[in-house]
């Protein structure tokens, strides 16, 4: 499966509301036993939204091109530059400090920027420098995903930006491994033309620079270059003698150095080609091998942590027992901006009652429960106090309970949070309802607005409660401005 | 503590953080919304003078994760309150600069590790106070072991006010409403002063600044005196003509005249106006301030009781009574023993007082010089009307808070303003406004005038 696909497909899935349990109950008996991953995956590839897969595909697909053209691109690179650099006419002979430069230190040290890349943010601010190479990074990246939303005309941005927001771990690595394969396929392009070169051509090697370089520095220069190979292949490694032979002054118009015969002046090459190896291909292999292996494990741990896809997982391992009438499966494309609307609202409210009502932030012994049980038309009601003062390990607790009601009782579907409708939604909300949605899988969760007046004031956060909500993109969670609470607070 | 003044400006989100720093820093660029999480940097905004920052105050996004990261410290062993604190504090920046859960309270404590400073903690004082709401977040700055000031902003009442006042007052060393929306000038500078008691190392550099800015205040006065004073001498000193047409008659001529002359004030009276905008250091707020002057709106309303004062009018009226008064007594040859004289001025000041003149034109004359028509002579009236517009544009510039985005409208109205002390130099305008140049005494006098009227028109505290 390609690990690209499955990363678009689970995303867009992500946003997805329709699940059939049975099918998905079955699905996890059938690979009972098996890992959580090997049943997401095989689940994406047997099960999988149709639509859903070829979008993946689209992306997918379109990614692999930019891939794959931008390695051809380097290669075709690399190639032009080998075959520059080992242009040998039989006069003067092949400079090796370029090949150096071009295919040993300036890929060695691009290497290390691009290993590294991650703690440059860190390393940056120490100096108090405000530069942020990673999120150049992510930018590029950024840059690329929307690229492609314009050939997709169908798609909007939203889903471009969504991909990049839910997994931009994983992302970013896939972003290195696209970096190292690129490189090495301008190492490879290289090897190869100077491979070839060597085997069809007999060069000859000097070196040669308008600064007053001693052989001195020359040669420890290469002594210290092949210090990883000195001892398993000697012949690579360049001696002093050699050096101070091979030295090339062009302004002579000798061809070969006085000195030097033309038969040790060609053994410069395994030195050439053991350093590209050694400092380049090698490398690189293992950065891209590296980042491969990080990607998969990275994407396991992420992409499981889904909603959607522990909700799949639940399912699958869960007994699915039904009782009493049924809610109907709900398109996302019922639920506008997270408002209960058309004919599935109806069928909601006929179909389930309050289970248990969570009054997020507020203090539960200072409220009017009855006012509020009055107010919501329902007679009984478990009220439970989440967020503000209570600790994130006693609202896990609330999940459970919460979580264990509506186990108990099939016919009490709805879950409804009591919000201070006058205050902007903040991130540890949705932090709650995130877990509370992982516990107690796909059942309505209501946030009911509670007004201290009927006073429009009260209201003047209401487009931040919409958009904070609707960024979680889960149908199954929704605004009920229908049903609002005035709030009462207990007689003292 | 350094004693370069810092306050970190902090609170839940939407609660008018951005709108107290614009109003405080005087920027009406700072971008403000009404949804939640607009800020979502935190941002230096300091007061410079001459290149050296006095004051500095930093904007940040509003409390996000504040429970996660109350136990997230008390896990670390940070206690309710201590200088030794902030160490556990750079050392959560540090550890978690990258965790986007953290990332508002990374931006809110990044500037409080690094500068330390003052903590301005910016509440909704119009909603009640809840500890299940709030609490966290006080704790979380009482930790930080700073001086904390917090800052009640009424944005739709003061209902709640005491509430937040009792529960405030253990936490805060200064508890001040302020309605970033709404306040002037004086109590910017007034809320500065209260920064200033808390910590004493800062009095003489906030003071300086409070100086400073009453300073650059009264300069922005004097240039715009200038630059009402440019205008006005601008547009008494500009030709206005328009070509003789045979198929048209002399009204319609007037009236041409009329137009063209409405148009170039307007252009002239724009382009000052924009001057002066800048002056207070408006960038961003709609002015739909302009210089009206309709032939049938303004005009015609625009009479000699609009610039003379009441009292005035009253003297002039008492004058033609009494010598009507004068009149029937010397008639009568003293029969009515002065009493017509006395009645006649008695009668004649009331009337004065009370009675409106007949419409003034802006136009005193209007000659034909070969194929041209063309204004003579302007009246003071018209120079009354310019300075009238930018005295009430500059009475809304001056109290106006960069943080009140609404657009500035002007709707002046003559018998509020005293007119009558501009007649003078104004005739003394006209008299000059055919020559090449003007005096220096009509130029420094009328800018004298001006920029006492404005003084006045906006008295400091």
């Amino acid at each position: 499966m390609n690990t690209l696909e499955l990363l678009v497909g689970l995303t867009l899935s992500n946003e997805r509301t329709e699940i059939h349990r049975e099918a998905v109950r079955h699905f996890g008996k059938k690979y009972h036993g098996k890992d959580a991953w090997f049943k997401i995956n095989q689940w994406y590839h047997e099960q999988g939204d149709k639509d859903i897969k070829d979008r993946a595909k689209k992306y997918s697909r379109y990614l692999a091109t930019f891939s794959t053209v931008a390695t051809i691109i380097f290669f075709l690179v690399g190639i032009g530059i080998g075959g520059v650099l080992f242009k040998y006419d039989g006069t003067n002979p092949i400079n090796v400090l370029p090949i150096l430069l071009f295919f040993v230190f300036i890929p060695f040290l691009l290497l290390i920027i691009s290993i590294t890349v991650v703690n440059w943010n860190r390393l940056i601010n120490l100096f108090k420098l405000r530069l942020n190479i990673t999120s150049i990074a992510e930018e590029g990246w950024r840059g690329i995903l929307r690229i492609s939303s314009y050939f997709k005309k169908n798609e909007h941005p939203y889903h471009i930006n969504n991909i990049y927001e839910q997994n931009k771990r994983i992302v970013n690595n896939y972003f290195k491994i696209l970096i190292q394969k690129s490189s090495l396929a301008y190492i490879l392009g290289a090897f190869i033309v100077i491979f070839i070169k060597i085997i069809t051509t007999d060069l000859a090697f000097s070196w040669s620079s308008t600064l007053n370089m001693s052989s001195n520095h020359m040669y420890h220069m290469t002594e210290v270059i092949s210090t990883p190979w000195q001892d398993i292949m000697p012949t690579a490694v360049i001696e002093y003698e050699m050096i101070e032979k091979t030295r090339h002054y062009r302004a002579t118009g000798e061809t070969i150095p006085e000195g030097a015969t033309a038969q040790e002046m060609g053994v410069w090459w395994s030195f050439l080609m053991m350093s590209i190896l050694v400092y380049n291909l090698a490398p690189r292999l293992l950065a891209y091998y590296y980042y491969k292996i990080r990607l998969r494990h990275i994407m396991k741990r992420d992409l499981l942590r889904y909603p959607y896809t522990q909700q799949l997982l639940e399912i699958m391992e869960k007994p699915n027992v039904q009782e009493g009438p049924q809610t109907h499966p709900i398109n996302s494309k019922d639920w506008n901006n997270n408002e209960v609307g058309g004919e599935h609202r109806h069928a909601i409210q006929k179909t389930s009652d309050l289970s248990a009502a969570l009054l997020w932030r507020f203090d539960k012994d200072g409220i009017d429960i009855e006012s509020i049980k009055k107010q919501l038309n329902v007679s009984t009601l478990n009220v439970f106090q989440a967020g503000g003062s209570n600790t994130i390990k006693q609202d896990d607790e609330i999940i459970d309970k919460v979580s264990d009601i509506i186990d108990g009782n099939n016919t009490r579907q709805e879950i409804v949070i009591l919000v201070r409708y006058w205050e902007s939604p903040d991130i540890d909300l949705i932090f709650f309802l995130r877990k509370l949605r992982g516990r107690i899988g796909k059942k309505l969760i209501k946030i009911i607005p509670v007004l201290r007046s009927n006073n429009d004031a009260n209201k003047k956060n209401e487009k931040s409660w919409h958009a904070r909500i609707n960024e979680i993109r889960d149908p199954w969670l929704i605004i009920d401005n229908s049903q609002t609470v005035l709030l009462h607070y207990k007689r003292v | 503590m350094d004693d370069k003044p810092v306050f970190v400006v902090t609170g839940p989100p939407n609660k008018g953080k951005s709108s107290l720093v614009s109003a405080l820093i005087h920027d009406d660029r700072i971008e403000i919304d009404e949804r939640a999480g607009t800020t979502t940097k935190s941002v230096e905004y300091p007061i410079k003078v001459d290149g050296e920052t006095m004051l500095a105050i930093w904007d940040t996004p509003g409390f996000e994760n504040v429970r996660q990261l109350k136990e997230l410290l008390s896990d670390w062993g940070m206690k309710e309150s201590g200088k030794d604190n902030l160490e556990l504090f750079r050392r959560f920046c540090n550890e978690y600069r990258d965790d986007r859960d953290f990332h508002n309270e990374i931006e809110i404590l990044t500037p409080i590790v690094m500068f330390g400073g003052m903590i301005v903690y910016v509440i909704d004082s119009s909603v009640p106070y809840s500890d299940s709401q709030y609490l966290n977040e006080i704790e979380i700055i009482k930790m930080t072991g700073l001086p904390r000031i917090a800052i009640l902003n009424p944005i739709d009442g003061s209902d709640e006010l005491e509430e937040w006042r009792t529960h405030l007052k253990e936490h805060f060393s200064l508890i001040k409403v302020f309605n970033p929306y709404k306040t002037t000038f004086d109590e910017r500078l007034r809320l500065f002063d209260a920064f200033s008691h808390l910590e004493s190392i800062w009095e003489g550099r906030i003071h300086k600044t409070i100086g400073y800015l009453k300073r650059n205040r009264e300069n922005v006065l004097h240039d715009s005196a200038n630059i009402i004073s440019l205008t006005v001498l601008e547009v008494y000193h500009s030709k206005y003509q328009v070509p003789c047409d045979n198929l048209k008659t002399e009204a319609d001529h007037i009236k041409l005249l009329f137009n063209e002359l409405d148009e170039k004030v307007k252009r002239i009276f724009d382009k000052r106006k924009n001057e002066i905008i800048k002056l207070f250091g408006y960038r961003k707020i709609p002015v739909n301030a302009s210089y009206e002057l309709k032939e049938n709106n303004v005009l015609q309303k625009t009479s000699i009781k609009k610039y003379l004062s009441p009292n005035q009018k009253a003297l002039i009226g008492a004058a033609v009574g009494a010598s009507a008064g004068v009149t029937i007594d010397l008639t009568l040859l003293g029969g009515g023993l002065g009493a017509p004289t006395v009645l006649g001025t008695l009668i004649g000041a009331g009337v004065g007082y009370l009675k409106d003149f007949d419409p003034v034109n802006i136009i005193k004359g209007v000659s034909k010089t070969g194929r041209m028509y063309k204004v003579d002579k302007l009246k003071p009236e018209l120079g009354f009307i310019i300075i009238n517009c930018f005295r009430e544009l500059i009475s809304l510039l001056y109290n106006k808070s960069a943080a009140d985005r609404e657009p500035i409208i002007i709707n002046y109205d003559y018998d509020k303003k005293t007119t009558y002390k501009f007649v003078q130099i104004m005739n003394k305008v006209i008299k000059e406004s055919n020559s090449d140049i003007y005096s220096d005494y009509v130029k420094t006098e009328l800018r004298r005038v001006v920029r006492e009227q404005l003084v006045q028109d906006n008295k400091m505290i």
